[in-house]
């Protein structure tokens, strides 16, 4: 970068404020521009111990996270198949993940959501949960994995008024910091808790 | 030393190194602890037999000399020729601490190992030699090997398997499976699938062959030569321990070339695919050509798409051939590890003809012992299962069936008793039978010992039949032996007998021939994992009835189902058969009634059949079982659950439970209909729920209550029982204990962890009346444990009243 011309006048102050607007408005060279690009594109350093990793569901019509670490997997539906006088509205039957019996449990139910009347294309199963309490719950679209700063998240209002509410355990701002757009962010254990609870 | 396909003998070593030293340790530090106890030794001559034999197949003359001398200690030991002095303990510790050495090293340090130890081998080795302290001064240098040691395990078969050259490539190979191999020990029968054999037959053709060594040397690996992976292993399973098994060589053979064959099938796939792509891409730009300006585009692209056809008729031929090739090879390897679940009889019968012979001689009676059906494939799980009840019966048969000579003798017959034991595969079961030609069972005698006993009242006792009087036997603490002896006669043992069937899911029957001898038989499954089962579609979702279980299926057209007393019945072999909906006894939503013919499963015993009516039968599989959720406790009319080859899963039926379901809504279930049209009028009586297994004793109980004002509600076991508890509303529960499918003991626990049931008061009625029993009872959760002949005095009824008070109230 060229030196700034200095002067001390009125004439030479303006002489100045003119030299300077010359050299910011001059047209950058390539390799200039792309320096500056790179520099302006890159990500602002962040710990990634401030983030967690959300899974982004939607669910009976509304959107919800879930703890990436409770995922294990995703996967196309499967057939389910129902277990005599023990199914409900919640535990759903059994299904073959991989050679693997796993117990399924709507999570519309569990969350007292109205449930999908037909399944969409992009339902998805997820694997959650491991060892002794796995458990395969449907969701009717997978948004993606998300990498969430701790600040956006914040604690839920303490009333309860619906099922989900009481498995939620943050909710998620939006970027904008804005109240509209929040996203509730399921807790691991209330939610295994309540699968638990649908074997009666 | 070799290292052939892929796994060296030493690895195999390693492991059973690992093992025995670990036992060497442990009992020699209980031996320190207590030096009388003898019985602990024999596990450790054992494990040093072991050890030598194990070295002397890797050939490492070191171990062997150790482990040779640390045997002949052990075997003097035992002879009481040699008295175990601490210090022997610590030279047996020294020996077994180097070969635990041994078994960590590096094939490769193995000459330096060799070298540096080989003077302090030598010199324990001559330590050992030299009696310490013992009665029988010369005695272990001449101590001869035990007999009866135990033969080198099956793992040195498979090493010795590894020891031959690999399979020649490609074209010989899988011939050989089925030509037979030079005899590994005790040849296994093969798998019990016919097709087996043949589907090694076909082969790949030439293009593929140079890749079939390497991938039939390196893609299998032995699960015995694999060390249990201890500690820093996958975090998955921390509890359990993972369970090495013993497989058979020939069996592994044959999978790892099946698993070789699938693996270049299944890379042929990939030059199908290419070409698939490429004319992917030849079609693309025939339309871009006949799109295009130019007139010839139109002729020029005909001809492309003859040859595109052409090649793709082709890839259709070839498509299909892989697929049956595959397919073939996917069902045979699938045959093969279900194979290698299989253990001939006979191993787990090696040591009876020597308990035989050796309780024959001191019991003064001649015994010629059998034992037939010796290749008989039973599952290794059953097979261990097995041992102990064997060992029962037979020790029964020769204490109480066998004669003394001179009263066979006597009864003209030979002196000589016949003793057998026999397996053999019937009907879908595994049938085991263990037999005399003794003096058979006397009912009349045992229907004495139950009034003597105060069992039953002699009334009662009169009416008991012939089989329910042999059930006694196989009551704790019941026996009809006069005079107690060492060997049996104390009542213990026959009821570990129907303790193991019962959990196996098995029948026990006694048949006996007063004079002429008795037999006892075991039906149990053949595999605990996979059945045979029927595959039918239930509420529009797979179910499956074990062929065991299944009487017959028949197809009964709908204008032969007829309403009888408000029944729906059909006829079958001049029988009415009641009818039942499957999916109303499994409370599933009524699937729609398709077609003119009924697709009816027939269950129950002859004479007492019932239908189910099922959506449609779709075919026999056999299936391999998967244990339902635990997560999901017991779960009515389901057994367990399966995979179909789709993928898809299915439920296998609990067929007597569904059974004696039906039958409650058939039958019984007209009682309980009835009560609550009737309880709605009247004040309402309180209600009572027996458990009971026999029909007698059930009976007995029902009429007793019922005089007393009570209602009564009864069922066969405990499963049922569970079943007939849901509907709620009962104000007492007698149960039995020894009952099929669910005993008394879980029953009532299983009660009392149900938040519904846990205040219900409970009394036990048992013929088992000693006091462990008794603690049993009220340890799972009962109010009151009562022997069965508290029925003739007012132990009962006054037990009823203290309990929950007067009928009404």
């Amino acid at each position: 970068m060229s030196e700034l011309p200095v002067g001390s006048s009125d004439g030479e102050v303006r002489r100045g404020a003119d030299s300077m607007r010359a050299l910011l408005e001059r047209p950058l060279g390539a390799s200039e521009l792309a320096r500056q690009t790179a520099e302006v594109a890159r990500p602002l350093k962040q710990d990634e111990s401030d983030r967690v990793s959300v899974l982004l569901v939607e669910c009976g019509g509304e959107r919800f996270g879930l703890p990436g670490s409770l995922v294990r997997r995703v996967t196309a539906p499967v057939p389910i198949h129902r277990i005599p006088h023990r199914s409900n509205a919640v535990l759903r039957g059994l299904c073959n993940l991989g050679g693997h019996l796993s117990l399924v449990a709507s999570l519309e139910a569990l969350l007292d959501l109205p449930a999908a009347t037909q399944p969409g294309a992009e339902r998805r199963m997820l694997l959650v949960g491991d060892g002794a309490e796995q458990w395969v719950i449907e969701v009717d679209r997978v948004l993606g994995v998300a990498r969430i700063e701790t600040s956006r998240l914040v604690d839920p209002p303490s009333t309860v008024r619906a099922a989900k509410d009481h498995l939620t355990e943050r909710l998620i701002l939006p970027t904008d910091g804005s109240s509209e757009g929040r996203v509730a962010l399921v807790s691991s254990e209330r939610l295994l808790a309540g699968l638990r609870r649908s074997l009666g | 030393m070799s290292d052939l396909g892929g796994f060296s003998l030493f690895e195999l070593f390693k492991a059973e190194a690992e093992t025995h030293c670990g036992t060497l340790n442990e009992g020699l530090l209980r031996l320190e602890g207590n030096p009388a106890d003898l019985s602990a030794i024999e596990p450790l001559m054992r494990a040093a037999h072991s050890l030598k034999g194990a070295a002397r197949i890797i050939g490492v003359d070191l171990a062997v000399r150790l482990a040779h001398a640390m045997e002949d200690c052990l075997v003097a030991v035992q002879k009481g020729q040699e008295v175990l002095v601490p210090a022997r303990i610590d030279q047996l510790l020294q020996g077994t601490d180097l070969l635990t050495k041994l078994g960590q090293i590096a094939e490769a340090e193995l000459p330096a190992f060799t070298e540096r130890n080989s003077p302090a081998v030598d010199a324990l080795v001559e330590t050992l030699r030299v009696p310490a302290g013992g009665a029988g001064s010369t005695a272990p240098a001449v101590a001869p090997p035990k007999p009866a040691a135990a033969p080198t395990p099956p793992e040195s078969t498979v090493a010795a398997k590894g020891a031959e050259p690999p399979p020649p490539p490609a074209t010989d190979a899988p011939t050989q499976a089925s030509s037979g191999e030079p005899a590994v020990d005790r040849a296994p029968p093969t798998a019990p699938v016919p097709s087996a054999p043949r589907v090694a037959a076909p082969k790949p053709s030439a293009a593929a062959s140079p890749k079939a060594p390497p991938v039939a040397a390196r893609a299998p690996k032995p699960p015995a030569a694999e060390p249990a992976p201890r500690g820093a292993g996958h975090a998955a399973a921390p509890a359990t321990e993972v369970k090495t098994l013993r497989v058979n060589a020939e069996n592994l053979d044959r999978m790892m070339r099946l698993a070789g064959e699938m693996m270049i099938e299944s890379r042929r796939f990939q030059t199908l695919r290419e070409s698939v792509r490429r004319l992917k891409l030849e079609l693309e730009s025939l339309e871009d050509e006949i799109d295009g300006p130019r007139a010839s585009g139109v002729a020029s692209a005909r001809d492309s798409l003859a040859a595109i056809r052409r090649t793709l008729a082709g890839h259709a031929g070839d498509l299909e051939n892989m697929f049956r090739r595959t397919e073939e090879a996917a069902t045979a390897l699938y045959h093969e590890v279900l194979g290698s679940r299989m253990r001939p009889f006979a191993d787990g019968t090696a040591g009876l003809p020597r308990m035989v012979r050796d309780l024959a001689k001191s019991l003064g009676k001649k015994v010629r012992f059998e034992v037939l059906g010796g290749t008989v494939p039973v599952d290794r799980d059953i097979l261990a299962k097995l041992e102990a009840p064997l060992n029962h019966m037979l020790r029964n048969c020769l204490d109480h069936g066998v004669e003394m000579p001179q009263d066979r003798a006597a009864a003209g017959k030979d002196e000589t008793a016949r003793v057998f034991v026999e397996a053999r595969h019937h009907a879908g079961m595994l049938l085991v039978r263990v037999g005399d030609d003794g003096r058979g069972i006397d009912p009349e005698r045992i229907r004495r010992k139950v009034v003597e006993k105060g069992l039953q009242n002699e009334t009662l006792a009169a009416g008991l039949s012939t089989a329910e009087l042999l059930d006694f036997l196989f009551l704790p603490g019941f026996s009809t032996a006069s005079k107690v002896t060492e060997i049996s006669g104390r009542g213990v043992g026959l009821d570990v007998v129907q303790t193991m069937v019962q959990e196996t899911g098995g029948s026990l029957k006694v048949e006996t021939d007063l004079g002429h001898g008795s037999t006892f038989s075991m039906r149990l499954p053949i595999t605990l994992s996979v059945i045979r089962a029927a595959v039918v579609d239930i509420g529009g979702e797979p179910y499956a009835f074990p062929l065991s279980r299944l009487e017959r299926v028949v197809k009964v057209p709908r204008g032969e189902i007829r309403p009888i007393e408000g029944r729906q019945k059909f006829e079958l072999d001049g029988v009415s058969v009641g009818l039942v909906q499957a999916t109303a006894v499994l409370e599933l939503p009524a699937g729609a009634a398709a077609g003119d013919v009924a697709s009816v499963m027939v269950v129950g015993q002859t004479g007492e059949w019932l239908g189910l009516v099922v959506d449609r039968f779709l075919g026999e599989e056999d299936l391999v079982v998967r244990p339902l959720d635990p997560r999901l406790g017991r779960v009515p009319h389901v057994a367990s659950a399966a995979l179909l080859e789709d993928g898809r899963p299915l439920l296998v039926v609990d067929v007597d439970d569904l059974t004696a379901s039906v039958r409650q809504l058939l039958g019984e279930g007209r009682l309980r209909g009835a009560r609550s049209a009737e309880g709605a009028g009247k004040r309402r009586r309180k209600r009572i729920l027996v458990v009971e297994d026999s029909i007698t004793v059930r009976e007995v109980e029902r009429q007793l209550l019922a005089r007393m004002g009570y209602e009564v509600d009864v069922a066969v076991d405990g499963v049922d029982g569970w079943n007939v508890l849901q509907a709620g509303g009962y104000d007492l529960i007698v149960s039995d204990v020894d009952m099929p499918r669910m005993n008394g003991i879980d029953f009532v626990r299983t009660l009392r962890r149900d938040e519904r049931f846990r205040k219900i008061p409970v009394i036990i009625v048992s013929y088992k009346d000693r006091e462990e029993d008794r603690l049993r009872g009220m340890e799972a959760g009962a109010n009151a444990y009562l022997t069965k002949g508290s029925f003739h005095d007012r132990s009962f009824a006054t037990m009823v009243t203290d309990l929950i008070g007067p009928s009404e109230g």
